[in-house]
């Protein structure tokens, strides 16, 4: 059997801005993390990279 | 006159009776309900509630989900942008801060002043481009920005628009036959609408499947695309678009 086509849901435009809206915030959030683990990734790095790059005293 | 303003959409309705309920809606007049900065986000609610009221269903065509996700895809990557320099800006090269640092003032003046923050291909790969060249482990730039800023709010925004407005796509190859069709679709026809109006590819078949079919009524927040489907239809159809474009 075919369902009947029926309109949009009530209150749709405000529901959908309400859910995008929600959708925003949680990426944003997601992703600020993700940034602070990438910030510290990239703090290490270097870190381990000059500690490579650090002369060593001649051995004379 | 075959285009009429919003604000008659609702004493229209009372006395319409056509073979076909229902009414076909663009990309411009569904992304400004999905997008809350669009300029005619706001009357796009009345407009919904009216056609909520009536049960009206609202059709549109595969044209219409593919620029309704690319809409979506030019307004998430600058604000994307924006949120990627606010996090990651102490470590960016100068030239990547710059770039970053303009954009983010610029869209948010755009955004204050209800401007359109939409971004063209050639700034999203001029971006791109900037972006590959900052590093964190294995992953460039331009991979975190999609990764962690885009992907989570392109991904479920087509479908659960479809089920919040209940949206019927019409799925027609050239030459099929269906009940919602007074003809069957012709690419030649659309060659013709792009030569007749200059207008792009995409709208044409949007403006062409609207003119096959049996459905009476158009909304639209696009001039261009009204004044095209009021000269190729008369008074057979009724195109409904924001008051302000009339």
């Amino acid at each position: 059997m075919t369902e009947t086509p029926k309109g949009p849901k009530k209150n749709a435009v405000k529901n959908f801005r309400e859910f995008y809206q929600k959708l925003r915030e949680d990426t944003r959030s997601k992703a600020r993390k993700k940034a602070e683990e990438n910030l510290k990734k990239i703090k290490d790095e270097r870190a381990a990279s000059s500690g490579t790059d650090k002369p060593r005293d001649l051995d004379i | 006159m075959a285009i009429r303003g919003f604000s008659d959409l609702e004493g229209f309705l009372e006395g319409f009776n056509s073979d076909i309920r229902g009414c076909f809606a663009d990309t411009s007049i569904l992304f400004a309900a999905s997008y809350d900065f669009d300029t005619h986000h706001e009357l796009t609610a009345n407009v919904f509630d009216i056609l909520s009221r009536k049960a009206l269903p609202i059709y549109n065509n595969v044209v219409v989900k593919h620029e309704f996700l690319e809409l979506h895809r030019r307004v998430t990557i600058p604000e994307a942008l924006s949120d990627f320099y606010t996090d990651y800006q102490s470590q960016l090269s100068q030239n990547l801060s710059k770039a970053l640092k303009a954009h983010q003032t610029t869209h948010r003046n755009k955004i204050t002043q209800g401007r359109s923050a939409k971004f063209n291909v050639d700034q999203i790969r001029d971006f791109m481009n900037l972006l590959k060249d900052f590093q964190v482990g294995d992953k460039d730039g331009w991979q975190i920005l999609g990764e962690d800023y885009v992907k989570d709010r392109l991904v479920p925004i087509w479908d659960h628009f479809v089920s919040e407005f209940n949206l019927i796509q019409l799925q027609v190859s050239e030459g099929d036959n269906s009940p919602i069709l007074n003809t069957a679709p012709s690419w030649e026809k659309v060659y013709e609408i792009m030569g007749n109006y200059l207008i792009g590819s995409s709208d044409a078949m949007i403006v062409n499947m609207f003119l096959c079919s049996k459905i009476s009524i158009l909304l639209t927040a696009d001039s261009e695309m009204a004044r095209c489907c009021e000269n190729e239809a008369g008074s057979e159809k009724i195109i409904f678009i924001p008051d302000s474009l009339i």
